[in-house]
């Protein structure tokens, strides 16, 4: 008789999350990869303040208020990433690849309990996180840059985060990260949608792994 | 002016379409044809109509669109059953019926994704309707009215997953007072799709339904029904969220004398339950929130769905109907309903090891481990967890006990030097609690103290 494998999360993990019993993944999903949440509000509320202020100065004190506000928002937005990777799960920042004002890019390390999991399980070894703390939204243009970095970085899934108005994705934009899929390189934006979820309590694999099937599919419902 | 778009033509086609769908499908449809940015700051219908044919598309461009949009979610109404046969070859025969009338409807629409394996059609044909319209005042009388008559499309949509060979048949119900016949219309697409190459067999649903009712697992309860008895109907209705029928039943019988044990009468009641029919039920999946009405037909079980707060989809309607089609599959295995039964059986709070379990029965180690996840799906079981770890040194750590709270496993724990990293999914071991909802719930009086 064949020996069975042990009766352990290797085993059982994909089994539980292909049920698709909400209360279940939920627990599947944040053992996957924990989020602390406490911390994770903290920075959120603060990003929202530094975000939504605006300098009572005119003229060049205010082009100053501006650029440090900017400095700000760009140190908090990569504080608030690092949270999400923070937790000794299936995803942990490995080194900051480039950080200047408004653009920080992870190389994020796939740990071996990625394997596991639906999303993870197929990316390599890393994937890379691009993240734009500007107000504007998410454009083709930054969907092939990404790709352009992804190439260099010989990876092959790109999480483009983004800190813009939350909006549905442009035709544009979308058919870019459609046609990049054919190709191989996968691009999976996530906004301030997302973080408001995972600040609402939804495990942040489960909204990587909703984002990933809604950009795979070129879903016109793709949102940030 | 330089630059204007060609406004496309109100069709009677394009009307019939806009009526059709929701605000979410035409803000949808405005942005696949490249009108993003404009019909975000549009919150009146006809406004994002008027956009719609200002897109400088064709007529026949935003025709189709509006009939991708219609196919892409499900509507209230929903049929299941499998597609015998080669569903590969008959999927790609179907579509190539595109405009054919038959059954009295116009395949209107059809479309195989190979991307998706799924095919998507849309049969379509005009119904009597009627408004209410106000009539010039006569003296004497308040108010006058006549019944206009008119009439209205009524789309059916049909989605096969070539893959797994379940089809749904999905529609609109029609206004209130329309005397239009579902379990006609239903039949008659069931007939097109044979028509068209695609048979259809009905999913035995009451037999799943009764299956799970009977289990009482937490998932999912009935909280309506029409039961058919020799003596005559009982028409039941328990408050949602707070009963199932048979724990209304059981208020009947209750008293200060516990002639009757509780789990025991529900048990009972479930019993006698299920040697009656039900001309419909009502099904409430606590977890989603979501409400259906089962009717029972003889061309399948019409399924009517009250969506609450959720956004209706096909992958969401998968996973509310794949219990039903996983033990549909199962259902006429011997063996299957001995381990249903063994699981059904088990009292609140019951352990299942799953290798206890897969020596128990005469069964693959697939398909026992299978049962197991089909018993968490319905509600009746949930998975547990404990370190891998000998019980003494379980016992240093203070966690002997299996838990659902397999966050609080994680991290590294140590006794006398030996180490145990509960992050790695190895040192967790997985078994299964019996969930059990066969209790009365308490009085309104008891409630609040």
């Amino acid at each position: 008789m064949t020996a069975q494998p042990p009766d352990d999360l290797q085993k059982w993990l994909p089994k539980l999350l292909a049920v698709d019993a909400a209360d279940v993944n939920h627990t599947m999903w944040e053992w996957g990869c924990p989020v602390d949440r406490v911390r994770f509000k903290q920075c959120h509320t603060r990003l929202e303040k530094v975000v939504a202020w605006k300098s009572k100065a005119t003229g060049k004190q205010a082009q100053k208020d501006k650029g440090r506000r900017s400095r700000a928002v760009g140190k908090i937005f990569e504080k608030l990433l690092r949270i999400l990777f923070d937790g000794r799960g299936a995803l942990e920042v490995e080194a900051n690849v480039r950080s200047t004002t408004n653009e920080i890019d992870l190389l994020i390390k796939v740990n071996p309990v990625a394997s596991f999991l639906p999303v993870v399980r197929a990316v390599g070894t890393h994937v890379i996180g691009e993240a734009k703390c500007h107000q504007e939204a998410p454009s083709s243009t930054l969907v092939n840059g990404l790709v352009g970095f992804l190439q260099l970085q010989n990876a092959t899934v790109g999480l483009l985060f983004v800190y813009c108005s939350s909006r549905p994705l442009e035709s544009k934009c979308r058919t870019s990260i459609a046609l990049h899929w054919k190709d191989g390189f996968k691009v999976v934006p996530f906004g301030r949608k997302q973080l408001e979820e995972i600040r609402n309590g939804v495990p942040f694999l489960k909204i990587l792994n909703d984002q990933h099937i809604d950009a795979a599919n070129h879903a016109v419902k793709l949102h940030v | 002016m330089a630059g204007a778009k060609k406004r496309a033509e109100r069709t009677e086609a394009i009307d019939a379409l806009f009526d059709a769908l929701g605000m979410v499908e035409k803000r949808a449809v405005l942005r696949a044809l490249g009108g993003s940015a404009e019909g975000e700051t549009l919150h009146n219908t006809e406004d994002v109509e008027r956009a719609i044919l200002g897109t400088g598309r064709s007529t026949a461009d935003i025709e189709t669109s509006l009939r991708r949009a219609e196919v892409a979610t499900p509507k209230k109404h929903c049929l299941f059953g499998t597609v015998r046969g080669d569903v590969h070859k008959s999927v790609r025969h179907a579509v190539q019926h595109l405009g054919v009338e038959m059954e009295g409807l116009l395949l209107s629409y059809a479309e195989y994704r190979e991307r998706d394996a799924e095919a998507r059609l849309t049969f379509e044909r005009k119904v009597q309707s009627y408004e209410w319209v106000p009539l010039p005042k006569q003296r004497g009388y308040e108010e006058v009215i006549g019944k206009r008559l008119t009439t209205a499309r009524h789309a059916m949509i049909v989605r096969v997953d070539v893959e797994t060979a379940r089809i749904v048949v999905t529609y609109r119900g029609l206004p209130i007072g329309d005397d239009y016949d579902y379990e006609h219309a239903s039949e008659a697409v069931l007939k097109a799709c044979g028509q068209v190459g695609i048979s259809v067999e009905a999913l035995p649903v009451r037999g799943c339904i009764m299956a799970i009712i009977s289990a009482k697992g937490r998932r999912i309860f009935p909280v309506r029904g029409d039961l058919l008895t020799p003596d005559g109907q009982i028409k039941l209705k328990s408050r949602v969220g707070r009963a199932s029928i048979e724990q209304l039943v059981a208020r009947l019988v209750e008293g200060d004398d516990d002639v009757f044990e509780e789990t025991e009468l529900l048990a009972r009641i479930t019993t006698n339950i299920g040697k009656h029919t039900f001309e419909t039920l009502g099904l409430l999946w606590a977890d989603k929130k979501i409400l259906t009405r089962v009717a029972f037909w003889s061309a399948g079980a019409d399924f009517l769905f009250v969506w609450g707060g959720n956004d209706p989809s096909f992958r969401l309607l998968d996973s509310l109907v794949g219990l039903f089609y996983e033990l549909a599959a199962r259902m006429n295995s011997a063996d299957f309903n001995e381990a249903w039964e063994f699981i059904s059986d088990l009292g609140d709070g019951a352990i299942v090891r799953p290798h206890e379990f897969r020596n128990h029965f005469k069964m693959p180690p697939s398909e026992s481990d299978h049962v197991l996840l089909e018993g968490v799906r319905a509600g009746l079981l949930e998975p547990v967890f404990k370190l891998n770890a000998p019980d003494d040194f379980l016992d240093e750590i203070e966690r002997p006990e299996w838990t659902t709270d397999l966050m609080s496993l994680r991290g590294v724990h140590e006794v006398d030097g030996v180490r145990l990293d509960g992050s790695k999914p190895e040192s967790v071991l997985v078994a299964f609690r019996r969930m059990r909802f066969d209790r009365k719930p308490a009085r309104a009086d008891e409630a609040s103290q």
